[in-house]
């Protein structure tokens, strides 16, 4: 979002990564509950915190629209949605594959989930089940009757260990999306059904188009619930992000961070190495988007760090070596774990700063899961911190730049 | 409530409480075994497996030794599906070399009693020989000796007693905890359990109550109104996500075995008077163990360690003796004779390798209190699975099934493992891997909730080696969820039950350990559990309760 944003204001911008991250892996959904208040605290500016969230959610749709890959959803109204573990999840932002099976927009629904036969990342007859039960016990506002069935998936040699990305390259050919609708057809009456469940795999690149098919054919809104990792939709999101940093200009170098120059304050250099390439880069502006433990943004060995630049790191406002490794876990799984807010504390501008409150580079700023005090996972903020506070990054450097400059 | 009459009633499902099962069930006598939890839920399953006699004994407790050598020979013949053999490498430090004259005439006591467990004997290797056989030893050793030894999976060794205590007419109760162990004036007749899953209670009678519940086996005497004492002791190990050396190592003070995908270092021994169902691996704990290997294989902590696990050994009481001196022996206690309590015996002590033998003495003293003259046949009856080899590679072949999987099902099975794979032609979509990093078919998964007694995801875990690899159960946990649902035929909300109780016991290995690439994979299974899945939303927690 960073790179994207940067480029989009006019920046020259230079994206240097490993490989994927947690993006790759993830639903793809974005959460932007408590966004807003987490981005007050950091800048101190309630109008100004509102009026960025709105301007970095805008620009996202904008960005995946434009790569062909459509959002929908908003900052101001949570959508909830089933995932493939037979709960539900709320968020804000999601892909239009997933839009139909949006629990707050329905009263009641007749669902029928559609398994495949050796994919067993998708337990359609458990998540029919588990539905039933969560509506049953109000844990969703839907009243739901569900249903499920299995079908063998069209143009499969074998009828074990599928995986999700085999099945959604395969969608991606339109006459496979037909031949799957025919087989859910001979196997239900689909005038008993209000919506179609399906996995997480319609189209590895055609996503759209396999939903139009599927939605035309059946006559029912049809929709993949969440998916956990390996995730077509998280490789979907990443390649629309890539689609829209490649469209801005961006350039992508697919290099390691190997070191780097400072003087007075600010970094001169970075120099990156490929398999047989080094790079030596001089960027004027650099913006940290390196992720939490997934990333490598921050890595834990004897203590917790930061690799590249070895700027502290603080799990919420503490600096670690004052916080005991023991007291960031607890003896509860699901309970709050410390470590999972591990990582750079910045000022109002994203610089990130020393344990007294210094910045340390000038021309350094830091976003998304790197940053110290919020846990993605557990909330509030989620995903969405990495779509404003990448945002936002773009616009300091912007600014910087345009005015005195970062360093002189 | 029901109530049921039995011969025995045998308290505990480790592997004593399932070898007694099985020694009487096989002489006939009507028998009913109780586990709290699952079998090899405490004690033996926290145990690295190794059928050995324990060189280190041979100086304090020959006759142990001896003991363990003669029974690890009859063990590895009774399952050699469940056998593996390893070279145990033993490095010289400075000043070893000069050391290990002054227990020559030990080790060729002990090269002796290999013709029991069938090894070679030991060979003194030159530090240049040593490093060529392991690369990752020290450069600073100045030699090693090597010893050969036998292992065995011992989840499975347990399992298969079990079965054939069933299979022998036996009945088998999991997940239930006795709550009372029924007693008129100073006759022990019976025991009430719970059913820590329903909540339902149930009365069981017998003419003999036998308390084998290792490290709770004061608790149970407790319930029956007798005073015992253990002198039990705290033992914990590190797992790494894979095999870092080819053979066994020992450290100074630990050691490192290559185990199926992984590789497992220990052991402690500290004193431990606390509830046995609270013992947790620390923090300093593992860093001891590490900095044990470390002396051996310098890289060790270049390694990635997944989890850890604790248990407690149920020794013997010794007023005053030190942890590393406690005896390795076993008693059968007669409450009889040493309170006046009729109708209720405990075993206590010992050590894995030796539980038939420790099993023919209670059964024995059972047969001779009952009348009954039926010998014991368990060291001539092999153990189910291990009644005739099969080919792994013609069942791969014959069945379509990958021979790497074949593999692990045969190591589990042996020659049962035809019925597994029979499940795998009848539902070709029983071959999808539920577990990916062991592997584990969705066919086992079945095999295990119906024919195996596994009721939960953890007892699959100890059944199949579920979840147990790198990714911690990030993939298979809800997969299975799904599976054990179906095939139990339970409602959705048992599923989510399941889910949370495995992550919350997962955790509990994982906490002490969580660094470098391990602390990653956690992000990425939080993400999917917590993040994704909700399981920290105390209303999902709430509906799901029992």
């Amino acid at each position: 979002m960073a790179a994207t944003m940067a480029a989009k204001s006019g920046l020259g911008t230079t994206l240097v990564r490993q490989g994927y991250g947690a993006t790759a892996l993830s639903t793809g959904a974005v959460d932007m509950s408590g966004v807003a208040e987490w981005l007050r605290g950091i800048v101190k500016n309630s109008e100004m915190a509102h009026r960025t969230v709105d301007a970095a959610v805008a620009d996202f749709l904008e960005f995946m629209a434009e790569a062909n890959y459509p959002y929908a959803g908003s900052q101001d109204e949570s959508l909830t949605l089933i995932n493939a573990m037979g709960t539900v999840k709320s968020t804000h932002l999601a892909p239009e594959t997933a839009m139909a099976g949006n629990l707050e927009s329905t009263e009641s629904a007749g669902l029928l989930f559609v398994g495949i036969q050796g994919y067993s990342d998708f337990d359609a007859k458990y998540l029919g089940k588990s539905l039933r039960f969560l509506s049953e016990c109000g844990l969703v506002r839907s009243r739901l009757e569900t249903a499920s069935l299995e079908i063998e998936f069209p143009r499969v040699a074998h009828t074990a260990n599928l995986n999700s990305f085999e099945l959604a390259q395969l969608l991606d050919d339109g006459e496979v999306v037909l031949e799957m609708i025919e087989r859910i057809q001979e196997k239900a009456d689909l005038h008993q059904y209000t919506h179609l469940a399906l996995p997480p795999i319609l189209g590895r690149d055609n996503s759209g188009i396999v939903l139009a098919i599927l939605q035309d054919q059946t006559a029912l809104p049809c929709f993949e619930v969440l998916s956990l990792p390996p995730s077509v939709p998280g490789l979907r999101l990443q390649r629309a992000l890539d689609r829209a940093m490649k469209r801005q200009g961006v350039r992508i170098i697919h290099a390691g961070v190997k070191g780097f120059v400072e003087s007075q304050g600010c970094i001169r250099s970075i120099q990156a190495v490929a398999k047989e390439t080094e790079y030596e880069l001089e960027p004027e502006a650099v913006i940290l988007a390196t992720g939490k433990f997934i990333g490598g943004g921050i890595q834990r060995t004897d203590r917790l760090r930061e690799p590249i630049f070895d700027l502290p790191v603080f799990v919420d406002n503490g600096y670690t070596p004052d916080v005991g490794m023991g007291a960031l876990l607890t003896e509860r799984f699901v309970s709050e774990q410390r470590i999972f807010k591990a990582g750079l504390k910045v000022d109002e501008r994203f610089h990130p700063v020393s344990p007294d409150g210094q910045v340390i580079y000038s021309n350094l700023m830091a976003a998304g899961a790197v940053l110290a005090g919020h846990d993605y996972i557990l909330g509030p903020g989620g995903s969405g911190i990495s779509v404003v506070s990448g945002h936002l990054c773009a616009q300091v450097a912007l600014d910087q730049l345009g005015s005195e400059g970062a360093c002189v | 409530m029901s109530c049921d009459e039995y011969e025995v009633i045998v308290i505990g499902g480790g592997i004593t409480g399932a070898g007694i099962a099985r020694d009487c069930a096989m002489r006939g006598l009507k028998t009913l075994l109780l586990e709290k939890k699952d079998f090899s839920a405490g004690t033996t399953g926290t145990c690295m497996g190794m059928l050995h006699g324990g060189v280190r004994y041979m100086a304090t407790e020959p006759e142990v030794t001896k003991l363990s050598c003669i029974e690890s020979g009859i063990i590895q013949r009774l399952a050699p599906h469940l056998i593996f053999r390893i070279p145990w490498i033993m490095p010289l430090f400075a000043g070893g070399t000069a050391a290990l004259k002054g227990f020559a005439s030990a080790i060729a006591q002990y090269d002796e009693l290999g013709k029991f467990k069938n090894s070679k004997s030991h060979v003194v290797l030159s530090a240049e020989e040593a490093r060529a056989l392991e690369p990752s030893l020290s450069p600073n050793i100045e030699g090693a000796v090597t010893m050969d030894e036998p292992g065995v999976d011992v989840f499975r060794l347990v399992i298969a007693n079990v079965i054939s205590a069933a299979e022998h007419g036996a009945d088998i109760r999991t997940h239930a905890r006795a709550t009372a162990i029924l007693r008129d004036d100073n006759q022990v007749y019976g025991v009430q359990i719970t059913d820590t899953l329903t909540g339902e209670v149930e009365e069981y009678h017998a003419t003999y109550v036998v308390n084998a519940a290792g490290p709770w086996t004061p608790q149970v005497a407790t319930l029956a109104r007798v005073p015992f004492k253990l002198r039990p002791t705290k033992g914990i190990h590190i797992i790494f996500d894979r095999r870092i050396t080819s053979t066994a190592v020992s450290g100074a003070g630990a050691s490192l075995l290559p185990h199926e995908n992984t590789s497992i270092c220990g052991l402690t021994d500290k004193f431990f008077f606390l509830d046995p169902d609270e013992v947790r691996s620390s923090r300093e704990e593992v860093e001891y163990l590490l900095s044990a290997m470390e002396k051996a294989i310098p890289s060790i902590r270049e390694a990635r360690v997944i989890r850890t696990m604790a248990g407690v050994r149920p020794l013997l009481d010794q007023p005053g003796t030190d942890e590393r001196k406690l005896t390795r022996h076993y008693k059968v206690h007669d409450h009889e004779e040493l309170d006046g309590v009729r109708g209720f015996l405990t075993i206590a002590g010992g050590k894995m390798v030796i539980y038939r033998i420790m099993a023919e003495d209670m059964t024995n003293l059972i047969c001779q209190k009952l009348g009954r003259a039926e010998p014991c046949r368990t060291k001539e009856e092999p153990l189910p699975g291990g009644e005739e080899q099969v080919d792994p590679a013609a069942l791969a072949d014959g069945f379509g099934v990958p021979l790497h999987t074949v593999t692990r099902i045969v190591y589990r099975h042996g020659s049962r493992a035809t019925r597994i794979l029979e499940m795998c032609r009848e539902e070709p979509q029983y071959k999808s891997h539920v577990c990916v990093c062991e592997p584990v078919t969705e066919a086992e998964i079945r095999y295990a909730i119906t024919r195996e007694w596994a009721r939960t995801l953890d007892d699959l875990r100890r059944r199949t080696r579920l979840g147990m690899g790198p990714c911690q159960g990030c993939h298979c946990t809800k997969v299975a969820a799904g599976v054990l649902v179906d095939e139990r035929d339970e409602p959705a909300k048992r599923g989510h039950q399941e889910v949370s109780d495995f992550l919350q016991e997962r955790w509990k290995g994982r906490e002490p350990v969580l660094v470098g690439t391990q602390l990653r994979q956690e992000e990425l299974l939080r993400a999917c559990y917590v993040g994704v899945g909700g399981y920290h939303n105390p209303a999902l927690e709430k509906v799901s309760q029992r």
